[in-house]
Order: C-alpha cells, then structure tokens, then sequence
C-alpha cells in the first residue's frame, strides 16, 4: 500500500498523517515523502504514527535527498525519485496537479552541504554538490558529477554506462573514481591549489585533467 | 523557557576519550561556579563512574526515576570533592533494552530543570545506544584523534547529528603529540579541522597523567595540577561558557619545551 504525504504547500504532515494512515490498507506501507524534508526528529514521530495505527513503514521515497539521508540513518530503505512526476496507476487519484508538475527537469539535481561519511547521493540525471564530499561519501549519478568544493570520497558517474560522464570538482582528490565501467584511485600527491580538474574517460581509461568549460549534458 | 545546556559528547569511534572528556569537562564547568550533571548513556558499559571515583556510591540510575521507584534526587551521586557536580547513571548494565529515545528526553528534561549543563556521555558506534543519547541533546561536542579511523568515523557522527538538528556541533582533539605532529607523522589539526569542518572547541595533548589520574579516580581537572591536559580541559570548559580563550598551539608547545630544556642546560653549564 502506498501512501502519500500531502503536498507541501498545501497541508503539514503531522495534520494529515492520522487520516491517511486510517484510509490505508493494514500492514506494509511505501512512503512517499514527496517534497518534504524531514529530520531525523520528524521520522522518529513519523514512524511513531505508523506503528501506532498498528502498520509497519516497508520503504520510502522522497524528492529530498535531506529526507533520505535521515531515513537511511534510521536504518530504512530509502530512495530518492526525480522531481518530475511518475505517471503510475498507484499514485492516488486524488492527488491534486502542482505546479512542479508542468515544469520541466532541468536535467541537474543540486545538493547543498557537505557529504559526510556514510552519506550516498544518487541521480538519474547530473548531480551537482555545493560543499564537500568528504572520505567514505559515495556520490552516482547517470550523468555528469561536478562538486562545488573538494571531492575525497567515491565518485560514480555514468552509472547506467555512459562513457561520456564527466566528474569536475574544485579539488579533485577521490577515493575512487569510476566513469561507467572503468575504475580508478584517485591520485596521491595534493594537486596544485586553485586548478579545478575533471576526469573524463579516454580510451577506456580514466584521465584527469585540468577543468574545461563545457555544457552539460543530462544523463 | 530552560537555559540548560545539554551537550552530547560523542565519537563514534571508541577509546578516543569521551568519558576522560566528560569527567574531567564536567568537574572543570563545576568548579566555574556552574551547576552540573553527567549523564551516563554508555550503560551497558559505564565507567564515568569510575572515572570520577563515585562507582561505589551508585545506588539507583535514572531506570528506577523513570518507573517512580525512587525520586531524583536519590539517584544524583554527588562528587566527592566537587558538590556543584552530580552523576546519574542511564541504566543498570544488566538492562540492555529498557531505554528508549522518549525515555532519554524524560530523564534530561527531568534534569534541566535543576541544573545548568547537562553532559551526556554517549557510548561507540552509531546504533541504539547513540541514538539514544542524541535524541535528547541540543547540541553537541565531537571528540576525536588525530588518526584516520577516528577523523572518519566522527565524520560520520557529525553527518548523523545534523539529520537530527543537534546544532552547534564542536570539536575536541584529542591525545595530541605536538612532536609527532611538527614531522608530520601524525595528521596535522589543519587536515582534520579540513575534513570535519567544525569549529575547533579545545585540543588536548597526549599526556600520562591521565592515565594516573583515570586509574585513581580523580580527574585531572580537580586538582591544581599545571598538567598540560588539565589546562586544556579547564580551557575547554571555559570557552563552553563563552570565554574567549587562545587555542594553544602544537609547534609552539613544542618550541617551549625545547626552549625550557636549553635554558636549563645553559644555567647549568655557565
């Protein structure tokens, strides 16, 4: 049974969640946390809901990699979905239009913050962090991976096999990178302050170099 | 609206000096004059007890407060020496599953209304126990080594504490050797504040008086010891209370050492 948390704009979880859960079939239920971000505070109560009404949470989705990460420390299997609208027949009839909906994806998924260690971020489409990636993040995405700050854990670009993803960061010093199929060690030596670099794929082998201006391209 | 300061002082990793860190922090805030408590959340293996040489006091923990078994008042141990500070033990070692998240916010807003700081001693790892302890706590002090392990895995808690909204989080550096240090064999403070990111609260050097003092039960901050790891916990406590204080530096504690010993040489000599 899948049910949905209201649209944010339009009703807070906590008024709803009673009712919705009261509507539902018993026993497992998949989250949909739509655009809410929630900590791991609001999950704890969230959860707490649930198990009152006597079901039990199975999985979650979200829009907000926030929810996922708290729903990961929680030890919940979480996923994070894109922000355009899946046509499905289990989405809920009732579910209104938003006006997300009518918009386009921009083909870029933006996170803001540092991913720390333990932390995993996936997209289907290209991902852009704002912060760090910090030793034992991980980081995939199906099209490119650019950080705004300095990489040091796994990057993962072209996860579905595009050999033409591309991983650019501020500070280019991974764990591990992989372009599609290919694996590499980051490099050793600290790289020259102030030189953004991206590693591309050449000839089946991975290659770092120093950044070039380019235009994305959606995975 | 209670101006209690409820701070976790967490790791994730273990033997990295949490509860070297609470005790001795706990009795330095307690004699600034501040009224404290040390709640020990490691229950299943608790030993702040020990640390502060109250083990033989404990009569009731915070179990028996909670089921009315007894009042609060029963259960605070007050130190020894030191009467503006008092410990509740979380829980018996024998009752591993009895606390809950709710259970911890109960016992510490039972203990902000009595007192000023509220030291939570978080147990290792990242499951129940942490949990536990992080649900109740405002905000947070991360201790942690200049190693690898323990650099990662408190990152690790920090990721973990901001999904919980525990705000501000500080670091502790922990078991510094300024010699190790300036030939760059062990991680410098730079490469660790680099990762972690946080504002650096107090570093602490490596120090066998510690040891000593953990063994006997009375930590290092109680008595006048010019130790260099007592000075650092009393610094710590003191910048907690919004004191402006330097942080020492490696190099220069070094540079000291080696300054002293030259000095007595040439007094000895000439």
């Amino acid at each position: 049974m899948k049910i949905k948390l209201p649209n944010h704009r339009d009703q807070h979880w906590r008024d709803t969640i009673k009712d919705l859960l009261h509507n539902a079939n018993t026993g497992w239920i998949d989250l949909d946390c739509g655009e809410w971000s929630l900590t791991y505070t609001d999950l704890q109560d969230l959860m707490a809901e649930v198990e009152q009404s006597g079901r039990r949470l199975d999985s979650l989705i979200s829009n907000v990699p926030d929810t996922v990460v708290s729903a990961r420390a929680f030890g919940l299997e979480a996923r994070l979905q894109r922000t355009a609208p899946i046509c499905s027949g289990d989405l809920m009839h009732t579910d209104p239009p938003t006006k997300e909906s009518s918009t386009p994806s921009t083909g870029v998924m933006f996170h803001q913050g540092t991913l720390r260690s333990g932390d995993y971020l996936h997209s289907d489409r290209s991902i852009l962090v704002y912060g760090d990636v910090n030793p034992g993040a991980t980081v995939t995405a199906c099209g490119d991976i650019l950080v705004w700050g300095r990489l040091r854990g796994v990057a993962h670009a072209g996860a579905k096999g595009s050999t033409q993803a591309r991983i650019i960061a501020l500070q280019l010093r991974p764990l591990q990178l992989r372009i599609a199929d290919a694996v590499a060690r980051g490099p050793d030596d600290l790289p020259q302050p102030g030189l953004a670099e991206q590693a591309s794929l050449r000839n089946g082998v991975i290659r770092i170099d120093p950044a070039e201006v380019l235009s994305l391209q959606p995975g | 609206m209670s101006t209690t300061r409820t701070i976790l002082i967490c790791s994730g990793k273990g033997g990295v000096g949490k509860t070297t860190t609470t005790a001795n922090l706990g009795i330095a805030l307690a004699r600034l004059g501040a009224r404290t408590v040390v709640l020990d959340a490691d229950f299943g293996l608790r030993n702040l007890d020990l640390l502060l040489g109250l083990e033989n006091r404990i009569v009731f923990t915070a179990q028996e407060v909670l089921a009315e078994t007894c009042r609060l008042e029963q259960a605070l141990v007050k130190h020894k020496q030191e009467p503006n500070l008092a410990l509740l033990p979380a829980g018996n070692p024998r009752m591993l599953e009895w606390l809950t998240p709710k259970d911890m916010k109960a016992i510490v807003s039972l203990l902000e209304e009595q007192f000023d700081y509220v030291l939570i001693d978080c147990p290792a790892g990242i499951e129940d126990g942490f949990k536990n302890a992080a649900a109740a706590a405002r905000e947070a002090v991360v201790v942690t080594t200049p190693e690898v392990a323990a650099v990662r895995d408190a990152d690790r808690v920090i990721g973990l504490l901001n999904t919980q909204g525990v705000t501000p989080v500080q670091l502790v550096l922990n078991r510094v050797r300024p010699k190790m240090m300036s030939i760059q064999e062990m991680l410098s403070v730079d490469d660790v504040t680099d990762i972690l990111a946080l504002p650096l609260l107090g570093l602490v050097f490596e120090d066998e008086q510690v040891i000593v003092s953990t063994n006997r039960g009375e930590p290092l901050t109680l008595g006048e010891s010019g130790s260099p790891a007592a000075k650092a916990y009393n610094n710590i406590a003191r910048r907690l209370q919004g004191e402006d204080i330097p942080l020492m530096d490696p190099s220069e504690a070094r540079k000291g050492f080696r300054a002293r010993v030259r000095r007595l040489m040439q007094t000895r000599l000439f």
